[in-house]
């Protein structure tokens, strides 16, 4: 198991409920303990890279094992943050998980193109999403080891 | 005849009408070279009349001569006598070359010949004698008759020669005037055909001229009232035709156009691609549309672009391939389309802001609902939970009918890719997805063949889902549901139906079914957003097909559609 101070999941989302509710159900697998939420992709980007606020981070830096990643957020939107992540040698192995309201969005296949893992659509059912979120969770977390 | 042009016409007309000229021409000399020989042969018997009287007469001065000096015993009695032998000979010579072509007469003159040599002789001894002073004998002689014999004797023979010979005239003068005659009718009949020949040539030329001017104000009509801008260029690319609306496009007047090389109408940068494109579609000329797939633009005489559609059909003239190009100005289209994408980029903004802004707040309610029925269910009574629920489940339903109203909208701008499409396997697939997500529900299914279509195979199968799922929805409550699925050919088109015993409908309601948000059950008793065949329409009639149901209330429905087949409009 990882270390208790090693974060497994960045979940960037600005919507202060989503985010919420994607905490509570991964938090009912015990899937959470080791979680950060930020807020826009700008911060993301900070904390993966040890940037802004994140700073102090910086010499002992240690990557997520999955980034759930919103599409719409403000500043830095999700498809940029997913560009940065993919396109940087350091980062790019990092597996993506790409939350979006609708699978119809066109926005789903460009991510795809761009390098994203997997996607969860968000869906108005609580239960739904909080399936979505444990499967997904495990799949990433338990079974899928990143290469070293 | 019809078949001849009019050229052809001519010609072979031309080529028989010169020919019987010649044969006119021809027949005309030998008429005149009959007639001449008819004349000669005429004087050539005159002649030899002449001569035979002359002969005859030369006769009777013979032997009166004679006589004259046995009576007298004067010597100027037989000066005509000496005359008479001298013109013997010179008659005889020249009835010699006369006769020396016919053998008959020939022979009458050598018979002539012997006579009047007897005759001479005869005259000579009669004078002798009474040169003698044999008076008496010489008078004896005279009374024998034995002289006189012989000068009947040669008009006898002269008056036969003079017969035969007339009747030789005659009959070649009879030979000769029946040929004139079979070549005069010859030569009538032969003028005559030239006669009507000319006349049919003349009327048929005469119809061809009228036809062709008909046909050419036809064409100069149905020019004019072309729709479009219509121009005529020749295999250069000269301009050789014009209509009215072409004027009016271009700005150009007529004779402002026609001659002049049809880059005056393109714009400056597309000439040489345009000289490229014409070339081309000479060597292979067909009807078509200009520039498939390409924004064409063309000038008017201010200078003026515009974008413009084009289609072109080649004809075959005497003057070589011709183009009629027919010019439509789209500017008009050209700026409906921009608004259009507009209006459609403003929807589809519009949709992505529905999807996104509207479903966040949806989901807000039902994940908080859910946790106050999670951690704070103890601590409400029965009533409350129910009232979570009915929060969950209104919720939930208005998640349903945006995501229904999104796939309905985004269907109408969505492309439709066609393709061969296995209904067979597709239904086979759905109904086995249906059934385990239904396996409650123990339903009878009845599948035929189905046959291969051509049609977009995403929204198809959409389609089928939809239909599929009424089926199973409002046959749930059946005793023993019953779905049937099959297709049928009616003249000639593809019809696929899908018949359940369900609760079934009213029949008059049948318009109503396809509309958006049109429900004929309450949602107490089935469940749905009004959308799933308003959807199933829009497919369909996006396919070019048609869609529609019978039912009747308690016994079940049937819904149709038609995929037609793909039929290449280009």
């Amino acid at each position: 198991m990882s270390p208790l101070n090693t974060v497994e999941i960045l979940l960037a989302e600005d919507s202060q409920h989503d985010a919420e509710l994607a905490i509570r159900a991964l938090k009912k697998h015990n899937m959470a303990n080791n979680l950060v939420h930020v807020k826009d992709g700008e911060e993301a980007l900070d904390f993966i890279f040890g940037r802004g606020k994140y700073e102090a981070n910086k010499g002992n830096l240690h990557y997520p094992k999955v980034i759930l990643l919103d599409i719409q957020m403000p500043k830095v939107n999700g498809i940029e943050v997913l560009q940065q992540l993919k396109g940087n040698p350091l980062t790019h192995n990092i597996p993506v998980v790409i939350l979006t309201s609708s699978k119809e969005h066109p926005d789903v296949r460009l991510c795809y193109e761009l390098g994203a893992n997997s996607y969860i659509v968000k869906p108005v059912n609580f239960e739904g999403f909080a399936e979505a979120i444990r499967n997904l969770g495990f799949y990433w977390l338990l079974l899928n080891q990143p290469p070293d | 005849m019809t078949k001849f042009s009019p050229g052809r016409i001519l010609t072979i007309g031309t080529v028989i009408i010169c020919g019987t000229i010649a044969a006119v021409f021809f027949i005309s000399y030998r008429q005149s070279q009959r007639v001449q020989n008819t004349s000669e042969w005429v004087n050539h018997t005159q002649e030899a009349i002449q001569h035979i009287q002359r002969l005859v007469m030369n006769a009777l001065d013979n032997e009166t001569g004679a006589r004259g000096y046995v009576i007298s015993g004067k010597d100027n009695f037989l000066e005509p006598l000496k005359r008479s032998v001298i013109h013997f000979d010179e008659e005889i010579r020249i009835l010699d070359s006369l006769m020396k072509d016919n053998p008959e007469q020939f022979r009458s003159l050598d018979s002539m010949k012997n006579i009047i040599g007897r005759r001479i002789h005869f005259s000579d001894s009669m004078v002798a004698t009474r040169k003698l002073e044999a008076l008496r004998a010489s008078i004896e002689m005279v009374e024998s008759g034995v002289g006189k014999r012989y000068t009947d004797q040669i008009r006898e023979l002269g008056l036969h020669m003079e017969q035969v010979e007339q009747a030789l005239l005659q009959q070649r003068k009879s030979a000769n005037e029946s040929t004139i005659r079979e070549l005069n009718t010859l030569l009538y009949t032969l003028l005559t055909a030239v006669l009507l020949l000319s006349i049919m040539m003349v009327r048929r030329i005469r119809r061809d001229i009228l036809q062709r001017e008909a046909s050419e104000r036809r064409f100069g009509a149905l020019l004019q009232a072309a729709p479009d801008a219509t121009i005529i260029s020749d295999e250069q690319g000269k301009i050789r035709m014009v209509n009215h609306q072409a004027e009016r496009l271009f700005g150009y007047n007529q004779k402002e156009m026609i001659d002049q090389p049809v880059e005056i109408l393109i714009p400056a940068s597309l000439h040489t691609a345009h000289g490229h494109h014409r070339n081309g579609f000479m060597k292979k000329a067909s009807v078509r549309s200009m520039g498939a797939g390409l924004e064409l633009f063309a000038v008017k005489k201010d200078g003026q672009e515009f974008p413009v559609e084009i289609s072109l059909s080649p004809i075959r003239t005497d003057e070589g391939l011709m183009v009629i190009a027919s010019v439509r100005d789209i500017s008009a289209r050209k700026a409906l389309e921009n608004t259009l994408r507009r209006t459609n980029a403003e929807l589809e903004a519009f949709t992505y802001s529905v999807s996104h802004d509207l479903r966040a707040p949806l989901r807000g309610i039902v994940g908080f609902t859910a946790i106050l029925e999670e951690e704070y269910g103890d601590k409400l009574d029965e009533e409350g939970r129910r009232i979570a629920g009915v929060i969950k489940s209104n919720t939930l339903k208005m998640g349903n009918l945006i995501d229904d109203l999104l796939a309905f909208s985004r269907l109408g701008r969505q492309e439709i890719n066609k393709s061969q499409v296995d209904c067979t396997a597709m239904v086979k697939e759905i109904i086995a997805e249906m059934s385990k997500a239904h396996s409650e529900i123990i339903i009878h299914w009845n599948m035929g063949i189905l046959p291969v279509v051509e049609a977009d195979p995403t929204t198809l199968r959409q389609v089928w889902i939809n239909l599929i799922s009424n089926a199973i929805k409002y046959s749930s409550k059946s005793p023993s549901p019953e779905i049937e699925i099959g297709a049928k050919l009616d003249k000639g088109e593809q019809i696929f139906y899908i018949k359940d015993n369900g609760v079934g409908f009213d029949n008059k309601y049948r318009d109503k079914l396809f509309r958006v948000f049109s429900r004929l059950h309450s949602e107490e008793e089935f469940e749905g957003t009004g959308v799933g065949l308003a959807l199933v329409d829009k497919i369909i009639t996006r396919h070019g097909g048609r869609v529609w149901a019978e039912g009747k209330t308690g016994e079940g429905a049937c819904f149709y559609f038609t995929i037609p087949e793909e039929v290449d409009s280009r």
